[in-house]
């Protein structure tokens, strides 16, 4: 099921800023934690409300488009970059960062992207058995933060139709969008 | 920056599949200086620059759309340095090799990336023979310089906005240093040569008698038409016709880099911004892992996206290119002719006209 990236970290806001009570209760002295804890916990807080932000404006794209062959996978999602793989590499691509991709032993697509600055970034796609909604899952990690952050969305297939938005880049006319089916 | 190389190289680079290994000894950095010409010569060579060879088992499926883009961009480029120069006549990029070329000059992208160029370039003249063929490598200066402090090199100053411009100026130098070397008797065969190699296109009954081929693929004039030949002066009327097409298909190449301009600067520029970090992160990680602050991590990830939708728009525009070559139109000889296709097949077409009509005024046999 799709989850709603704002309700997500407010639920995850929410048991931190339950931890804090809980622990400062525990001590019966609101004191206790002592300042700097206090503000390590929010720091924590902080950081994983900027994780989760970056992980959703990761996986935002309301439609994708993905175009498979026998060595490679092209996934192409509006208003961000296409996630390319090309099958078949056992090592890792040392390019921009580490990257690789490819299936894995349950038959799921996966992207990972290791960073500089120890940003990870794991794009797993996960077909139903029918076929009928695709789950997509992205997980960022930072060493800043203790835990990863993980959202989900899920797709299903469409039939190209009139209300949907179409582009195109052509030389003459650069990026170019539409309403309806493709027209190629 | 332009890196001479006094030792095997010492940068082990490959498009998008290897990092950046430093291994010791460095290059020299040095900077090139385009060489101008300070007179302006009687009867310049006319120079082809032919789409650079791109293909290489080592670059991806995914990446080889952008070394595509890049076999068309970079001959751009060697053509406007070469024009700078003032030491030749029409340099022209062409789809495929045109052998009746003046100066022809051919090139496999080696190497290609924010770091590194390296290409293989042959220069030829219209006799078969070769000026020079080699390797030319350049790296980013400054990448050049992060490694030149390491090891307390000298740096240069770069005042070229393209990072690999001292390639193409070193290119350029040696093409015009070859042609000084040139005597006034073979700046002669080479301009008879390549018109005689023309006139065997359109009709090789007529002209193949005054060219010979030796086992080394050299050609050697036996002779020329009388000045006074008709076949010949319509030979030299047809050319005429071909260097306009030239002209039209090097526009269209003109138009392409010039979209290029506009991403592919970008694109070099975040893949150096990450190749950079690369290194810094290779270092961290024999330290062990340190957290960023979240800045830079946020920081990192805008020059990842950017690095990776310039390359979602140069896969489009590689792709874009040869699909939307609009018909070329002209008028040749009273007839309107279109000519439909790629540039290459255009390019074809057009010659196989050319042939036509030089067979159908002048009553002999259409070459093949």
């Amino acid at each position: 099921m799709t989850e709603n990236a704002q309700e997500k970290l407010l639920f995850l806001y929410e048991i931190a800023r339950s931890q804090i009570s809980q622990e400062q209760r525990r001590r019966e002295d609101p004191r206790a934690l002592g300042r700097q804890g206090v503000e390590r916990a929010i720091d924590d807080l902080n950081g994983l409300i900027k994780l989760g932000t970056l992980a959703d404006s990761m996986n935002r794209t309301n439609v994708l488009r993905i175009e498979q062959g026998d060595d490679y996978v092209l996934v192409k999602r509006d208003d961000d970059f296409a996630l390319t793989c090309e099958l078949g590499r056992d090592k890792p691509e040392f390019g921009y960062g580490l990257e690789w991709c490819g299936f894995d032993k349950n038959g799921q697509l996966m992207y990972v992207s290791r960073l500089p600055e120890g940003l990870d970034i794991v794009h797993r796609f996960m077909l139903s058995d029918n076929g009928e909604r695709l789950s997509v899952s992205t997980t960022v990690k930072t060493p800043a933060l203790s835990d990863a952050y993980t959202i989900n969305r899920v797709y299903m297939p469409f039939e190209e139709g009139g209300s949907l938005y179409n582009c195109e880049f052509t030389l003459e006319k650069k990026k170019t969008c539409w309403l309806g089916p493709s027209e190629q | 920056m332009m890196v001479r190389l006094l030792l095997p190289i010492i940068l082990a680079l490959s498009a998008c599949t290897s990092r950046p290994v430093v291994q010791t000894p460095l290059p020299e950095p040095a900077e090139v200086v385009l060489n101008y010409s300070s007179k302006i010569l009687a009867d310049p060579f006319n120079v082809s620059i032919v789409l650079f060879n791109g293909k290489t088992s080592e670059v991806s499926r995914i990446y080889a759309p952008i070394r595509e883009a890049e076999s068309a961009y970079l001959p751009v480029q060697l053509r406007n340095t070469l024009d700078e120069s003032g030491y030749w006549g029409a340099v022209n990029v062409v789809p495929s090799k045109d052998v009746a070329a003046e100066l022809l000059v051919t090139g496999k992208i080696v190497e290609s990336d924010a770091v590194t160029l390296a290409l293989d370039i042959e220069v030829r003249d219209s006799r078969g023979h070769v000026w020079f063929s080699k390797v030319y490598r350049d790296y980013a200066m400054d990448y050049a310089m992060d490694y030149a402090t390491d090891y307390g090199l000298e740096v240069l100053e770069n005042t070229t906005t393209d990072p690999f411009q001292d390639l193409f100026n070193q290119i350029a130098n040696d093409m015009s240093e070859a042609q000084s070397l040139l005597q006034a008797n073979d700046r002669l065969r080479i301009l008879d040569t390549s018109m005689l190699r023309y006139a065997m296109l359109l009709s090789p009954e007529a002209f193949s008698r005054y060219l010979i081929v030796d086992e080394f693929g050299e050609i050697a004039m036996q002779g020329l038409p009388a000045r006074n030949d008709p076949l010949y002066s319509r030979v030299r009327q047809i050319r005429e016709r071909e260097f306009s097409m030239q002209d039209v298909v090097d526009e269209h190449f003109e138009n392409f880099y010039d979209d290029m301009q506009k991403i592919y600067p970008f694109w070099r520029q975040s893949s150096y911004e990450l190749l950079v970090y690369n290194n810094q992160l290779e270092g961290r990680q024999r330290k062990g892992p340190r957290a960023g602050s979240w800045a830079a991590v946020e920081s990192v990830y805008r020059t990842y996206k950017e690095l990776k939708l310039n390359e979602d728009e140069l896969r489009e525009l590689a792709s874009s290119f040869e699909r939307e070559i609009s018909p070329t139109v002209t008028e040749m000889e009273g007839r309107v002719i279109e000519l439909q296709g790629s540039l290459s097949s255009q390019y074809k077409t057009w010659r196989r006209l050319l042939r036509e009509i030089y067979a159908e005024t002048t009553g002999t046999m259409p070459g093949l």
